[in-house]
């Protein structure tokens, strides 16, 4: 009897030290997935301040990258004089277009859908939908270069304009608006989904037919989910680098807004392109492409998300910020004219 | 009863019934439009890989290298074919396979990776002066392989002269220059090039080494997550750094895999550049957060209940995840493992830093290897992009793209039905 | 499921919009005109496994109030919603009978058409999520009106009908969630009463507020009565009597009873009916 006791309670301990251990174990895990992250921006901090600070001194004229030229300069070079401005105009230009495609599609397609399609009908696109997300991106890129390329050539020469095969700043915007409605439509299905039918029967009490209410009710309902999903589309194409690396031609002067049958080139191809590099200043070059296409991801998010919440604003908390923050500036105004 | 209010909607209704009518079929039409676009854009992707590709994907694409291997043959100096008395008759006939009678060879008529008519040496005599060849630089004994293709021979022919026999004359003319000739003075045989062989293994071993760096990872973490964290501040901040790493791009991933994993392995190891390692390990960094949501999320849809009543009965913390939360969150870790799958053949960017592009002919571990999907972005880079092979590569990834998705949907009914139960 | 790109021959029946229209006088009670008329009508759910309303003959009058009641899931909410065909929207729904509204068979009408005529108010109050002047003019706007003018004046009549002018006109371009419960309820009716309806179906309007915002639509019925025909479902038995002019009893659907509800409440007919009202079941 007085050994069982004591059996147990030595196995109770052994427990209790394995349940620590395993506790430990597994918080230890979880710091690790967290630490990702800051582990992964510092590094790219440091390695992308390099090149403004060490001396590559490969000839007389070129030391290090330029900071003022690296705002500035309309042409992405590896001379130390290059400028990322122009990077990142392209790449929210290139993003902008393909939301003229994407967005409307996503939209009516999710609406079709949740909302009007027959059972079977739906079961095929949402599978299509599916798939459409699951596609590599290097696959789109395959079939930017085989089809819209070719696609857009034909355009120029018929309209007479002068192209590099095909490879243009609207390619990109095509693949990235492609590659961006899978996300875009799924986020939009829920956010319809979860919309109140109680809503949906006022509006259709009142004599309203099934379209108007889906476009008056449904869609401006749902209007802040959908939105959520424009903006997670927009963060991963803004971040999309080897379908768009593929079509956009990758050249190194300056966006042209008013061409879009132009070549440009994103932050990302940018990063992607001259991968030959091995060390050196191209090399770490990237790591400072790195810094700027984060920089431009979050400043993104959080542009659009405070237009997300001034839509959305309730109590007006925002608008009455707002409201302060011009009063503040008249006051001063004032004053200055005094 | 007088109407108080100004408008009589009557002749407005009346007026605009027809239109509206016309106007919502115009509406709904729009959005049928819309959803067949998104599913005519995945039938052109589709199809375009496919008729590209699909007679590209030959079994002697898959299996051999990208990089051909050549060997120059000859016949002994001195050797003279019409001295000796050789006897074919072992060799057996078939009616495709053209047959040299005087060497005792069988030709037929193959395609290389890129679809050209070549000359396959498929049959010999064991009699056949063709056992006898030596390599023509160090004179060394060579087996002619029957996988290398033929693309020229040339014969010293009785009055001394050289005659040669080009692959793609056609193969009568190719055996008949062979006849003509008593030596073999030179000849060139070549593997079968431009196949994807090494990147396939690559891929298989990316996939395996990834898996075995975050699945554990990821399910520790989301059991942490999911069993025993509070709500307090520290389990916001991790929340939030995870949800966070989720947003990076992941060529981002790929320079900060380039960055710490190359250097670190190579102290390590001596590898220099990427490897299998580097490239597992930057698919960790990329995969960790939806492999932690995922698993999560099936961790959190398991009843209260049932973990109350496991502890109840003296159950300690561990015997409870090992027992209840491990099998029950079965169909997280799977779809999670899945999804790493998936993107793990996908990716390309993060890779092309961390794994690098180099296409070699022996997959190593420490070694430079690469993915088949960096492998069409490699292909497709040069001046001369090799779509039909990109195509079919991508007919493979295809195939292993939506067997993963109609798998998920099968673990997720499958599980369904045991729930329910 | 229907097919939404079809487009279904209805007729456009002018009757409908006619306030003139002379209607019939009812038989039972001869002073009251006849604006809907329930024949024989059957309602099932599920493909005809539910049987939701059995054989019900009923009258409503013009302008007067109507109320249903009854114990739950007796299939009175079913009937309103068979009134303006809100019950179309319900897969699986199969009716046989008739309703007639200004002696036209419902059935044969354009769903919108109807619906701008026989206008309801739901038992939670679901204002959209848009400003209260939208919320007001989005009914007129979607039958094509685009006169600002126009739209200004209908706002502010069904406003001032419904009382609520006074709490709102500051905030006019505010969002109608941000009201209260009983005020986005009297939104809700004014919405209703922008589209000048001839009927306005009530379900449990007040089930959903307080005492104070019940009392307030209750005044507000009666007022409208006047310009408005009415039915009210109810579960409150008392508001029935204060606001009903009729009132019908139903039980496990079907009518149990219909009467002039100081009638009704005073000397029922039915077994049933007196012990509803009594209170030996709910």
């Amino acid at each position: 009897m007085e050994s069982a006791v004591k059996t147990k309670n030595s196995r109770n301990k052994r427990k209790i030290i394995v349940d620590k251990i395993i506790h430990l174990l597994l918080f230890f895990l979880v710091v690790i997935c967290a630490s990702i992250i800051i582990v992964s921006v510092i590094f790219i901090l440091i390695k992308g301040v390099q090149p403004f600070i060490y001396n590559y001194g490969t000839d007389a004229n070129f030391v290090n990258q330029d900071l003022a030229s690296f705002f500035t300069n309309s042409r992405w070079t590896y001379d130390g004089k290059g400028g990322a401005m122009f990077l990142v105009l392209t790449t929210v230009y290139v993003v902008a277009l393909s939301l003229i495609i994407s967005v409307p599609t996503s939209i009516f397609t999710a609406l079709f859908i949740a909302k009007i399609s027959p059972n079977g009908v739906k079961q095929v696109i949402r599978t299509a939908i599916d798939l459409l997300a699951a596609i590599p991106s290097v696959i789109f890129g395959l079939f930017g270069k085989g089809i819209i390329n070719p696609f857009v050539y034909g355009i120029c020469e018929a309209l007479g304009i002068q192209s590099f095969a095909g490879s243009s700043i609207l390619s990109g915007a095509l693949i990235i608006a492609i590659m961006s409605i899978p996300t875009m439509t799924t986020l939009s299905i829920s956010a319809i989904n979860a919309v109140d039918q109680s809503l949906i029967n006022g509006s259709l009490a009142l004599g309203a037919s099934t379209a108007q209410t889906n476009m008056k009710i449904i869609v401006k309902s749902a209007k802040s989910g959908i939105f959520a999903g424009i903006i997670l589309g927009i963060g991963r194409a803004l971040g999309e680098a080897t379908a768009i690396q593929m079509v956009i031609g990758n050249s190194s002067n300056g966006l042209n807004f008013w061409n879009i049958f132009a070549p440009g080139s994103t932050i990302a191809s940018a990063m992607l392109s001259g991968i030959n590099e091995a060390s050196g200043f191209g090399y770490d070059v990237r790591f400072s492409l790195g810094i700027v296409l984060m920089a431009v991801i979050v400043i993104t998010n959080l542009i659009l998300n405070a237009i997300k919440n001034y839509n959305r604003d309730k109590d007006g908390t925002v608008r009455k910020f707002i409201k302060k923050i011009r009063e503040v500036l008249n006051k001063y105004e004032r004053k200055k004219s005094n | 009863m007088k109407e108080k209010n100004p408008t009589n909607f009557t002749k407005l209704i009346e007026r605009n019934i027809k239109q509206r009518k016309y106007k919502d079929v115009l509406t709904n039409g729009s959005t049928l439009v819309f959803s067949l676009l998104c599913v005519a854009i995945l039938f052109l992707v589709i199809c375009y890989v496919l008729f590209t590709g699909l007679s590209y994907l030959t079994p002697g694409f898959i299996t051999s290298n990208y990089s051909q291997t050549s060997v120059a043959l000859r016949t002994e100096k001195g050797f003279n074919l019409d001295e000796n008395n050789y006897d074919y008759s072992d060799l057996e006939r078939f009616d495709d396979v053209t047959y040299s009678e005087k060497w005792g060879v069988g030709f037929q008529l193959g395609k290389d990776n890129n679809q050209n008519d070549v000359i396959y040496l498929v049959q010999m005599s064991e009699n056949s002066p063709f056992h006898e060849l030596i390599r023509k630089d160090d004179s060394t004994r060579f087996d002619v392989p029957t996988d290398m293709y033929l693309s020229y021979i040339i014969v010293e022919t009785k009055d001394g002269m050289y005659e040669t026999a080009y692959g793609d004359d056609g193969i009568e003319n190719f055996v008949t220059t062979l006849d003509n000739g008593i030596a073999i003075y030179d000849s060139n045989f070549l593997t079968l090039g431009g196949g994807i062989s090494a990147s396939l293994i690559t891929t298989c071993y990316l996939i395996l080494f990834t898996l075995l760096f975050s699945l554990p990872l990821g399910i520790g973490g989301a059991i942490y997550l999911g069993y025993y964290a509070k709500d307090n501040k520290v389990t916001r901040i991790i929340r939030a750094l995870v949800d966070m790493s989720s947003g990076i791009p992941s060529i981002i991933f790929g320079l900060v895999g380039a960055a710490i994993f190359i250097p670190l392995i190579g102290s390590m190891t001596g590898a220099s550049g990427g490897n299998i390692f580097t490239g597992a390990l930057t698919m960790t960094l990329i995969l960790l957060p939806t492999i932690v949501k995922t698993v999560e999320e099936s961790i959190e849809t398991i009843p209260k209940s049932m973990i109350s009543a496991s502890l109840a009965l003296g159950a300690s913390n561990a015997e409870t995840i090992f027992k209840i939360i491990l099998p029950n969150s079965l169909d997280g870790i799977l779809n999670a493992a899945i999804l790493g799958i998936g993107r793990t053949i996908g990716e390309s960017a993060a890779l092309v830093f961390a794994l690098g592009t180099f296409i070699t002919a022996a997959p190593g571990f420490l070694s430079g290897n690469t993915t088949l999907a960096v492998h069409i972005w490699y292909i497709l880079a040069g001046e001369y992009p090799a779509y039909e092979q990109a195509c079919a590569i991508s007919i493979m990834i295809f195939a292993v793209v939506i067997i993963l998705s109609l798998s998920t949907k099968l673990i997720n009914y499958l599980f369904k039905k045991k729930r329910s139960r | 499921m229907k097919n939404p790109f079809k487009i279904k021959k209805e007729i456009v029946s002018d009757d409908i919009f006619n306030n003139d229209l002379e209607l019939p006088k009812s038989e039972e009670y001869p002073d009251e005109e006849v604006i809907f008329k329930v024949k024989d009508f059957e309602f099932y759910y599920d493909n005809g496994e539910k049987h939701a309303l059995k054989n019900i003959n009923l009258e409503i009058f013009k302008n007067k109030v109507t109320a249903f009641i009854g114990p739950s899931g007796c299939g009175k909410s079913t009937l309103l919603r068979c009134f303006n065909r809100m019950n179309d929207l319900i897969d699986g729904n199969k009716k046989e009978g008739e309703i007639l509204y200004k002696n036209t068979q419902i059935d044969t009408l354009n769903t919108i058409q109807l619906r701008s005529k026989v206008g309801m108010v739901f038992q939670q109050p679901n204002p959209f999520t848009m400003s209260i002047y939208n919320n007001i003019s989005y009914g007129p706007k979607c039958q094509g009106l685009r006169s600002k003018k126009e739209l200004d004046k209908i706002v502010y009549n069904s406003l001032v009908d419904v009382g609520l002018y006074d709490e709102v006109k500051e905030q006019i371009t505010h969002s109608g969630t941000s009201l209260s419960g009983g005020q986005q309820q009297r939104l809700c009716i004014a919405r209703c009463i922008a589209m000048a309806p001839d009927v306005i179906l009530m379900d449990e309007p007040t089930s959903a507020l307080d005492p104070i915002a019940t009392l307030k639509i209750e005044e507000l019925i009666r007022k409208l009565k006047e310009k408005y025909t009415i039915i009210i479902v109810t579960h409150n038995m008392q508001q029935a009597a204060r606001i009903s002019d009729y009132t019908a009893f139903f039980m496990l659907g079907e009518l149990a009873e219909f009467n002039k509800t100081e009638d009704f409440f005073a000397h029922p007919k039915n077994k049933k009916s007196e012990d509803y009202i009594t209170g030996k079941f709910s």
